[in-house]
């Protein structure tokens, strides 16, 4: 446990504010103290604490303790707690709300500024990258891909386009840090030919303003993603491969009461849907190697939002891909699957000692299918497997879904192999 | 807001996710029926992993189950047990056991007698079935071979002394140790769950291992928490019964 | 003091012998060791183990009696504020409403103010909105409420201060599970108690120059063996029911003539309603019924409906000692109206005194009227000293307040001292200062006796977890080496579940079904050879 921040904090009544945020029927009343929510929580011990904990001590009253324990910062709200809780009961809703009532010079700083930047423009990007400079990569990389592959001479990366099927939100990394890595998604819409558009307003995906616990600014954030999917007229409304963002609509839709007019979908379902319609023919003849992969299931995208369907789609795919025998499970997985440890705003949030703490349990569920690559449709999930794997010493790789989806169909570009290893630096290369 | 529903069509839905349950999914299945089976976490995630029949009647243990079956009949013939044949609990008994052995979690054949497993506290209990990971402690029970028994700092609920203190009446080369286990040395709460997770990646198999093989003196065979892996427990066990090079349990 | 072993009985002597380790009991264990006294106080099972850790923990404002008997009602008054000021630790000053709902009598609730100003008594009138807006779970139905000053009171917290400060003072001394069973009487004088330890069977016998009964419930009986037919009582049994959260924030009372389930307590974490009020015969085998609690419940969801839906975690019940006559002699009548001071000088005893009845709010003015009598036939003249003297606090006896153990645990920051007991969060450390120095600490301390003097078990799982790892932790320490520390482990759960019992719906029913899987299936606790020491079946000491 490290000291509580110092200065007094606001005090929140957990047990009041509970029976007020929990639906009926729910109660942390109904706990049996059992420890199951602990024994699966990776961030049980950091700070002292743990859910079993942090719920008995709300029973009990101890609100200051609570009001002001770091360890909101380190719990990644990730829900698998309430997954197994034979009582159903959900410890994240206690850890938001708590973090709602940190004062804002006092809550983790990355967080803080990625929600501020998100607020700041139109674009809603937190990493600050504007509507006008978006439009400008895409061109550019629209450019690139052009002249790089005879097959793409005519892709178009639509902005605004009325009335298109697809809405598709991007998540701010690739435009600001790695450009390139738009590339394939582009050439897959493009592959099958999908009805779909970037937009000026509220393209962004990604959204830090909920995990500050400041639940209007995450409002704010929905409402105006989901005005720029209105306004368009678009059907479903995906995102690029990012677990929170799509939590972050899919839930906070409902949360708010927003009235949208389409269907928030997981982009890993229409690959799914595209290659049993085959439009997307891939296959593992690629992995003539046997090089074996492994899938993190984003918790944000299985076990929060969609469940188990959703994480059928991702091994559909990933079996498609990479081939049955060198698919292999990581334990627990699925819905019951570990966080990683990147969520609710972990990276971001400076705590970085914790943080791998947290992720020893992912390196250690990786390390035990001796997987080369984890598949993974998270930008958040990437980063921190990429991280602990650096800091524990793992050997694995990271990827998404859509470099190996243009990995198999031979359309990747030599310089979308970032995340690649040397063994598949050529794979596919039709030039 | 719309959102799509997935409709899964299936010839038998089995409702609820226990050990019930997912009999009944296995047993569907090997009749080739097409099955999807809902529930979430219930009593399945406390349980104890052995297989009882009948320990007990009328307060009195019993080492003949199946002899018990009869007297049960008697004493309360509106009984779930007593309401099916004997032929076909042993038959289910082995299906069940049959898949799990295959799933990587062998247990014991049911036999003829109950076997008395060892608790967490050094105390005995009749019971019919058990995983095999924790065959050799019954084994070396009868035996009474030189055990040491082997708990961890920071594990709670299991302690090496009181094993042995509940045991040695009737067991007396038992003795005790404390360990730390790898990785979770700070003393502080560690969960079994961790630990078994934990153990199922080499490299922290070998350590553990090493640590066992430093105390281990000339005891025949250790003893430990349930802790020997979760998903591939016979693996887990196997890999680490190599290293340490005797029995575990 | 003197213990010497001849024949294998051992001799203790002390200048008085108190039997009873209630409120009363420590409560005179103080006062006489204020007055610098050397006292062995003995109780048949544990500190509290009769009405004291039996009852509500509601330190009266009078208000309830200040319709029917003033002098009571002032008492309690008068007592509230002493205690308030010496054993300031012990007290939550919540507050308390008395509230009228319909089909109360208005007459009744209308005089109600009238009665508190002649007691004496703080009384504001609220209005209905006033009252929720305090207690915003009262029902819709109320029409009447008054504020007054009622507090709660830990009377574990209170029995373990008496008995530690009686110790530093004179070093005095407490004997856990110690049954007086017979008197030797020479000329007029009580020459020898003589005992028997309920858990070893072993003799033992106390020289005393005084002998005060302090048996609660069990006045009569022991004043019977000193042959003293005066001391005749009627046993009334509370039944009271223990909520797994606490609900209001303050005490909430029925405003009407006293009945079933009409207070509502809290206590720390928890609230408790109650109680029942039956007579009985026989003071075998307490325990609560379904009846009862259902009695109970019916009743308090006219003030508060929400009860109907609570998570409850545990009945318990004891028993109230009524007077049938006042006694007799110049010293033996009745001091009050509440409780009775026998001298028993009538019955030609000179060293022997019987204290009962009364309340645990007035458990100190019980103790200073029996400590005046005591004193004066000793020609000790040291004046009582328990109306100023505060109580001290010490390590070992801080553990039953809720909510203590996890705040201190919090602010000491060691993540080595692990939480034995999740529900209440009590640390390892708690346990090993309990075992090492609580008053009535010994060799292979049983988990009922830390339960008493911890919140051990006391959480909605009752036991389930925290009796397993206090009991792995003590095999840890060596304080248990053999199976005796399962034994123990058995009768606390079995002792447990006679409260579980007579509440087993709704939430509380998986809580008790995990523990069966857990004690029979896991540990097969229900098949451990039976060494129990559980004496008849008596009321476990019981706390909220
Ligand atoms: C249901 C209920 C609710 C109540 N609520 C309140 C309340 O809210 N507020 C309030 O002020 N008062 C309340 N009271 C009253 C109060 O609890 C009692 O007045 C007080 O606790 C009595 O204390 P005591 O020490 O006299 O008796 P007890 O606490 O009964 O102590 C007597 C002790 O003597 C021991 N003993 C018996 N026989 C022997 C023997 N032969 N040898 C050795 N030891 C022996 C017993 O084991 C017991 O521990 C309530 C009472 C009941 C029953
Ligand atoms: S899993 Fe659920 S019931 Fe068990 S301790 Fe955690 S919150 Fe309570
Ligand atoms: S939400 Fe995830 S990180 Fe937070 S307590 Fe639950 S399991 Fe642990
Ligand atoms: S980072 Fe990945 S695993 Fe963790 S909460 Fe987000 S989606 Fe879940």
């Amino acid at each position: 446990m490290t000291a509580a921040v110092q200065n007094s904090l606001p005090v929140i009544d957990f047990k009041a504010k509970a029976h007020e945020l929990l639906p009926q029927g729910a109660s942390y009343d109904s706990c049996l103290n059992c420890g199951l929510c602990s024994s699966g929580c990776p961030a049980s011990g950091l700070e002292g604490m743990d859910p079993r904990r942090f719920i008995r001590m709300a029973m009990l009253g101890m609100n200051e303790e609570l009001s002001s324990t770091p360890w909101i910062w380190t719990c990644t709200q990730c829900k698998r707690c309430m997954y197994v809780c034979p009582m159903s009961i959900d410890v994240s809703v206690l850890v938001g709300l708590a973090r709602g009532g940190w004062p804002v010079e006092k809550k983790p700083k990355g967080i803080v500024r990625s929600c501020e930047a998100q607020l700041r423009f139109s674009s809603t990007s937190a990493m600050g990258v504007r509507s006008e400079d978006f439009i400008e990569v895409v061109e550019e990389i629209v450019e690139e891909v052009r002249e790089q592959d005879e097959r793409f001479r005519h892709i178009e990366a639509p902005i605004d386009k009325q009335g298109a099927y697809f809405f598709v939100n991007q998540n701010s990394r690739e435009p600001a840090v790695e450009p390139e890595e738009l590339a394939p998604l582009l050439k897959i819409f493009d592959y099958v030919g999908a009805d779909w558009t970037y937009a000026s307003k509220g393209w962004a995906a990604e959204n830090f303003c909920m995990f500050t616990g400041d639940d209007a600014a995450w409002k704010e954030m929905v409402k105006q993603r989901v005005d720029a999917v209105n306004e368009l007229g678009c059907k479903v409304w995906v995102n690029t491969e990012c677990g929170h963002s799509f939590y972050t609509i899919w839930k906070g839709i409902e949360r708010f009461g927003l009235d949208a007019h389409f269907e928030p979908g997981s982009l890993v379902s229409f690959y799914a849907q595209w290659i049993r319609e085959g439009k997307l023919p891939v296959n593992p003849d690629w992995n003539t190697r046997g090089i074996k992969f492994t899938l993190q299931d984003p918790c944000q995208l299985v076990r929060k939002s969609i469940g188990d369907p959703v994480a059928d789609d991702l091994r559909f795919v990933a079996k498609q891909l990479v081939g049955e025998e060198n698919f292999i499970d990581m334990q627990p997985c699925r819905s019951a699957n570990y966080c990683c440890g990147g969520g609710g705003g972990f990276l971001q949030a400076g705590m970085n000692e914790q943080r791998h703490a947290y992720g020893k349990r992912k390196f250690d569920q990786i390390m035990t299918t001796q997987a080369d690559y984890v598949l993974t449709p998270c930008h958040n999930c990437h980063t921190q497997m990429d991280d602990i794997g650096e800091f524990f010493g793992g050997h694995y790789r990271v990827i998404h879904f859509w470099t190996l989806i243009c990995l198999s169909l031979g359309i990747l570009g030599e310089n979308e192999r970032k995340y690649l290893g040397p063994e598949l630096a050529d794979i596919g290369l039709s030039r | 807001m719309n959102r799509q529903t997935r409709r899964y069509k299936v010839q038998l839905a089995v409702i609820g996710s226990g050990l019930a349950g997912f009999a009944a999914s296995v047993f569907a299945l090997e009749r080739g029926i097409h099955c999807a089976q809902v529930g979430n976490t219930g009593a399945i995630a406390y349980t104890t992993g052995y297989f009882d029949l009948l320990g007990s009647h009328q307060h009195r243990l019993l080492n003949d189950p199946w002899a018990g079956l009869d007297r049960l009949l008697s004493s309360e013939p509106d009984h779930p047990l007593s309401r099916i044949a004997k032929a076909e609990i042993r038959t289910a008994f082995d299906r069940f056991t049959q898949t799990l052995t295959e799933m990587g979690i062998s247990y014991t054949r049911a036999g003829d007698r109950n076997l008395f497993a060892l608790t967490p506290a050094g105390t005995l209990k009749p019971t019919l079935s058990v995983p095999m990971t924790m065959q050799s402690g019954i084994a070396a029970r009868e035996r009474g071979a030189k055990v040491l028994i082997a708990d961890f700092w920071g594990l709670q609920g299991f302690s090496a002394n009181e094993f042995v203190a509940n045991g040695k009446a009737s067991w007396p080369q038992l003795s005790a140790t404390r360990l730390a286990f790898p990785d979770m040395e700070s003393g502080a709460q560690v969960f079994p769950e961790v630990m078994a997770r934990a153990l199922e990646v080499p490299v922290n198999r070998e350590r553990l291992a090493e640590r066992l093989s430093a105390v281990l003196g000339d005891a025949e065979s250790i003893g430990m928490p349930a802790i020997m892996g979760i998903h591939k427990p016979d693996h887990v066990h196997a890999e680490l019964e190599r290293l340490v090079g005797v029995p575990l349990f | 003091m003197n213990t010497q072993e001849t024949n294998g009985v051992e001799t203790f002597e002390t200048d008085v012998l108190i039997i009873g380790g209630g409120v009363t009991g420590t409560g005179v264990m103080r006062d006489l060791a204020l007055r610098g006294i050397h006292c062995l106080l003995i109780d048949r099972r544990d500190l509290n183990a009769g009405a004291s850790g039996g009852n509500h923990g509601l330190l009266h404002s009078g208000g309830r009696y200040a319709s029917q008997d003033a002098e009571t009602a002032a008492e309690c008054r008068q007592e509230g504020d002493i205690l308030r000021r010496i054993a300031a630790e012990c007290i939550d000053d919540c507050g308390g409403l008395f509230v009228a709902v319909e089909g109360d009598d208005p007459e009744f609730a209308e005089a109600f103010s009238g009665h508190c100003k002649a007691a004496g008594i703080q009384c504001t009138s609220l209005s209905p909105m006033e009252a929720r807006e305090r207690e915003p779970m009262l029902s819709e139905r109320v029409f009447a409420a008054y504020a007054v000053t009622d507090a709660t009171i830990d009377p574990f917290r209170i029995t373990l201060g008496n008995v530690n400060h009686a110790q530093q003072l004179t070093r005095s001394l407490f004997l856990p599970h110690t049954e007086v069973e017979r008197f030797e009487i020479e000329n007029g004088v009580i020459s020898s108690a003589w005992c028997r330890d309920m858990r070893t069977g072993a003799r033992r016998r106390i020289l005393a120059r005084q002998v005060v009964n302090a048996a609660g419930a069990w006045a009569m009986q022991v004043a019977q063996l000193a042959g003293c037919s005066e001391v005749r009582l009627l046993y009334s049994k509370g039944t009271l029911i223990i909520s797994n959260t606490r609900i209001g924030q303050g005490v909430i009372n029925h405003l009407r003539r006293p009945g079933d389930g009409d207070i509502l307590v809290p206590g720390g974490t928890v609230s408790l309603l109650g109680t029942t009020s039956d007579n009985i015969e026989s003071l075998d085998d307490i325990r609560p019924t379904v009846a009862e609690v259902e009695r109970v419940l019916n009743e308090g969801r006219a003030m508060v409906p929400c009860l109907e839906k609570t998570r409850f975690i545990r009945a318990f019940s004891g028993v109230r000692p009524l007077l049938l006559a006042s006694g007799s002699g110049a010293d033996g009548r009745a001091v009050s109206r509440g409780f009775t001071l026998f001298d028993h000088q009538d019955q030609g005893l000179e060293n022997f005194a019987t204290v009962t009845g009364g309340k645990l709010t007035t458990f100190r003015l019980m103790a200073e009227k029996t400590g005046d009598l005591v004193a004066r036939r000793l020609g000790n003249t040291q004046p009582c000293r328990t109306a100023t003297e505060s109580l001290p606090s010490g390590d070992a006896i801080r553990w039953t307040e809720p909510g203590f153990a996890p705040r201190d645990w919090y602010k000491r920051n060691d993540p080595q001292d692990m939480i034995l007991c999740e529900c209440e969060m009590v640390p390892q450390s708690a346990i090993d200062s309990i075992v090492e120095s609580a008053p009535g600490a010994e060799q292979q301390m049983t988990l009922q006796a830390i339960g008493v003097r911890s919140r051990v078990g006391k959480g909605s799982c009752q036991g389930s977890f925290c009796s397993i790892r206090v009991t792995s932790h003590l095999y840890d320490r060596g304080v248990y080496d053999s199976s005796q520390g399962l034994l123990h482990m058995r009768d606390f759960l079995s002792a447990r579940f006679k409260g579980v019992q007579p509440v087993l719906w709704g939430e509380q029913m998986p809580q008790m079904e995990l523990s069966e899987a857990l004690h029979c299936s896991l540990m097969g606790l229900d098949q451990l050879e039976s060494q129990s020491d559980a004496p008849d079946g008596i009321g476990d000491p019981e706390s909220t």
